[in-house]
């Protein structure tokens, strides 16, 4: 067990570019940063850091002025930077190797400077570290206790491992249900194509052929009209057939009772000739009926005609 | 009632002698309403059907095209022409003194295909006649149907037949309801607007439906109406009792 070791020095959080003066008091399983105050009166919060919550010390400054700069990452994922004595650097080193004894020695040693010269950038990568052990325990207890966190890490590393393979596996499934949809897809599009194509030549084939329908429909009224015509004209005909074949028929008719009454004149006549005027007196009662019948015959016709 | 016979006689045998024909001369020519009309020329659609809610005029033009057929009267001096329409019976349906006189009647359908008629029978107590006939089978005739209720005022309703002998021809008008005609022994009978032409008798009425409703017989002078007589008067089991009718010599 050494002495506390107490220097002066300088502090800033990383990202801020105003530096603090602060005095660093490294005991031997923390650190105290003890900001410095306005005035001597005022009492300030002492900030003591575990070294085993120390998780790396870079060294990011040049080591040839009277401090050096060191940036010092916390397992917390905060960090901040100080500019201290070299000797105070070394110190804290040793420090941080006794309680990371498991380490490597020189794992928690300042790493090589990866700053621009001055410069007070954030631009290292914490190095993962083990949790350390607590201070006081035996070496049988510490070894199991490192082994649990260990097991559960390849237990959770073998988790996600296996859930990684798992998602990879049902990656690859969605990936070739989507090549194949994207192929039926393809597929579907071109028969929607052809069948939009077809659809097209059909309606145009439909509209040709309804505009023939309809020429087909005023040509068939067309010709329904004129059948109406053509029946209507033999009707007509057949009217004026029928009205020329009664006019014959009352024509025969009126000749023949015209001829009757003719032969029953001639006959008056020679009983007038031969002086038989009793016969010729009762032809003549003969006669005069037919012959009157046939006057009527006569005037119909003639009415009939015209 | 002054009744105009719409049978049409032609003029040139109008003057034949009285006592050719015995039982002649009742369907006297008379000068014809001019037309006025709402008469349609034929057009070409479809067979019109009785489900349908109205029947447009190409409806009926063409269910008169199926069922009414144009009738020549060859009688003992004197040719008329008229109208008939094919009962759902078979038999045509026309007027009594369409088929009166006759020496020869014939029938022929609007595109010209004659028919053989077989017999023809009258009645004495309505202007009304049935005729049997037959037809050749490119002649396609279709009974029409018939509406036995009454008819109300303001129906419309359309006449189907052959104004004055010539092509088939619709007439639309309403109906003014019913009237008894005293000549007609005396009968109810249906006032119509519709205008009517000689050769319009004998053919059917019909309804919006194409439904027949009377048969049309007269013009009254007065006030131009058609006059219909009921269906019921002509055909089923009401209808007036017929003899059959004999040739003139």
């Amino acid at each position: 067990m050494s002495e506390p070791t107490a220097v002066s020095g300088y502090y800033r959080p990383v990202g801020s570019n105003d530096w603090s003066a602060a005095r660093f008091v490294q005991h031997v399983d923390w650190l105290d940063l003890t900001p410095e105050p306005p005035s001597t009166a005022a009492q300030v919060p002492v900030e003591r850091i575990g070294l085993s919550e120390i998780t790396g010390v870079d060294e990011i400054g040049p080591q040839g002025g009277a401090l050096a700069t060191i940036e010092i990452r916390r397992r917390s994922g905060t960090a901040f930077q100080a500019a201290v004595p070299p000797t105070f650097i070394e110190a804290l080193c040793n420090g941080l190797q006794r309680v990371h004894h498991a380490q490597p020695p020189g794992s928690i040693v300042p790493n090589p400077i990866v700053a621009p010269a001055g410069g007070a950038t954030d631009t290292t990568t914490p190095t993962p570290t083990e949790p350390p052990a607590p201070v006081g325990t035996s070496a049988p207890a510490d070894h199991r206790k490192r082994l649990v966190p260990r097991a559960l890490a390849v237990l959770v590393v073998a988790g996600l491992l296996g859930a990684a393979v798992g998602l990879f596996a049902q990656s690859r499934a969605q990936r070739d249900r989507a090549e194949l949809a994207e192929s039926e897809l393809v597929a579907t599009r071109g028969q929607l194509d052809e069948t939009t194509a077809t659809l097209e030549r059909t309606r145009g084939e439909l509209t040709s052929k309804q505009t023939a329908l309809d020429a087909a429909n005023a040509a068939n009224g067309d010709l329904t009209t004129r059948v109406s015509e053509l029946g209507n004209e033999k009707a007509q005909v057949q009217d004026e057939r029928n009205a020329a074949q009664e006019l014959g028929r009352l024509g025969a008719d009126a000749a023949a009772r015209m001829t009757s009454c003719a032969d029953l004149l001639v006959d008056i006549i020679g009983y007038v000739l031969e002086e038989f005027y009793a016969t010729a007196s009762i032809a003549l009662d003969t006669a005069t009926p037919v012959c009157q019948s046939a006057s009527s015959a006569v005037g119909a016709f003639q009415a009939a005609a015209g | 009632m002054k009744l105009r016979p719409i049978a049409a006689t032609m003029a040139v045998l109008a003057t034949v002698t009285a006592g050719a024909c015995s039982g002649s001369g009742s369907a006297s020519p008379t000068t014809a309403t001019p037309p006025t009309s709402t008469t349609t020329a034929p057009t070409t659609t479809g067979a019109p059907s009785t489900t349908d809610p109205k029947v447009t005029s190409e409806d009926l033009m063409e269910l008169a095209r199926q069922s009414v057929v144009r009738v020549r009267n060859t009688g003992c001096g004197e040719l008329s022409v008229g109208s008939a329409w094919l009962a759902d019976d078979g038999r045509m349906v026309s007027n009594q003194h369409v088929v009166e006189g006759v020496r020869g009647l014939e029938m022929s359908t609007w595109d010209g295909r004659d028919m053989t008629v077989a017999s023809i029978e009258a009645a004495d107590t309505a202007d009304v006649s049935r005729v049997v006939a037959t037809w050749p089978p490119a002649a396609v005739l279709r009974p029409m149907s018939v509406r036995t209720t009454r008819v109300e005022p303001g129906e419309r309703i359309a006449i189907l037949g052959y104004p004055e002998g010539g092509e088939l021809a619709v007439s639309t008008g309403v109906s003014l309801g019913y009237a008894t005609d005293l000549d007609l022994a005396p009968r109810e009978i249906l006032k119509l607007t519709n205008v009517v032409k000689p050769g319009n008798s004998g053919g059917p009425a019909v309804d919006q439906l194409g439904r027949v409703v009377g048969v049309v017989y007269a013009e009254e002078i007065k006030t131009d109406a058609a006059l219909v007589i009921p269906i019921t008067d002509a055909v089923g089991p009401t209808a007036v009792p017929m003899q059959p009718v004999l040739a003139c010599s």
